[in-house]
């Protein structure tokens, strides 16, 4: 009889522990990683465009003409980015250039701006936005008193200021 | 057969049991290093585009596979979600004898398999973790955080 009990106590470990090296507990590890993402502001535009004023209304000043085959582009991910736009030489006196931006979703534009030395602000409120494909007219008006002017050039600068 | 018999029977299977991996190992294990990653740091953009995505190497693991544990595969996992707007992407590559790499995965805090059909008994190489990290615009500006990321056997 205790034989009996004996032999089943033995059998029943040896299931036991045949069953214990069969099973595992979870096997993991663990990396820990770091990542950041700073202030981005970035600004592009495309297109040459080109302006020359050929013609007037009798008794008015000459005809203005404009260009709106440029385009530009914006990311920022920050929060009332602006954009602002100069030119590093002043225009021929009775000339004048003007941009107009077309504006992200969400932002002002804030129409069409004559351009100098000193920036000027041509589109507020740009927040965390990525938008291409953006018009860019330029406008330049004459006065009669600005006279014939020979094929001159402006390199516009914009500068993204970015939010907080 | 004796009661005697039996038990060193049962003992025999004990030990046995403990000893029929191939090689030295005796337990499954799964193992990365180094234990940090990074820093991935999003710094720039192309103007009109969400911000570029930058990668890392997350360095090596090392899988083996105890016979008759129901594993085969490895899964991956965050402890926390990401900031909104932003994406981890983990790879793990094939250490091969069989084992197939998802390829890039989308990390959350469910658990998804980036190595299956692992082989079993097997000693394999120490293969390559790596990471890219991607964030929108919409993510905003984000000072260095940690995530940690888990990997685990799995059936």
């Amino acid at each position: 009889m205790n034989t009996r009990i004996a032999r089943r106590s033995a059998l029943a470990l040896a299931l036991l522990t045949c069953t214990m090296a069969g099973s595992a507990s979870a096997q993991t590890a663990t990396q820990t990683v770091t990542f950041a993402v700073n202030a981005i502001n970035q600004v592009a535009f495309t297109g040459s465009p080109s302006l020359t004023i050929t013609t007037a209304v009798a008794g008015s000043n000459p005809t203005s003409v404009s260009d709106a085959s440029a385009s530009w582009a914006v990311t920022t991910n920050q929060t009332g980015a602006k954009i602002t736009a100069s030119i590093p030489l002043a225009m021929p006196a009775g000339l004048t250039l003007s941009a107009n931006l077309a504006a992200p979703g969400g932002a002002t534009s804030l129409g069409s701006k004559a351009l100098g030395t000193a920036g000027v602000d041509l589109v507020t409120g740009i927040t965390m936005k990525a938008q291409s494909g953006m018009a860019v007219t330029y406008t330049l008006d004459a006065t009669a008193a600005a006279g014939v002017v020979p094929s001159g050039s402006r390199v516009v600068t914009y500068t993204i200021t970015g939010g907080t | 057969m004796s009661a005697r018999t039996l038990l060193l029977l049962g003992t025999t299977l004990l030990l046995f049991a403990g000893s029929s991996v191939a090689g030295a190992q005796a337990n499954s294990s799964l193992t990365v290093n180094p234990a940090a990653a990074g820093p991935l740091t999003i710094t720039t953009a192309v103007a009109g585009q969400e911000p570029t995505g930058v990668v890392a190497s997350g360095g090596t693991y090392t899988v083996f596979i105890k016979k008759n544990q129901g594993y085969s595969s490895i899964s991956a996992r965050l402890s926390a979600p990401l900031p909104a707007g932003t994406t981890l992407t983990i790879t793990l590559a094939s250490p091969g004898s069989g084992a197939v790499s998802a390829g890039p995965v989308d990390l959350t805090t469910s658990a998804i398999t980036v190595v299956s059909s692992i082989p079993t008994n097997t000693t394999l190489p120490s293969v390559s973790v790596n990471y890219s990290f991607a964030a929108t615009t919409a993510a905003g500006v984000l000072a260095l955080k940690t995530a940690s990321v888990i990997l685990e056997l799995a059936p």
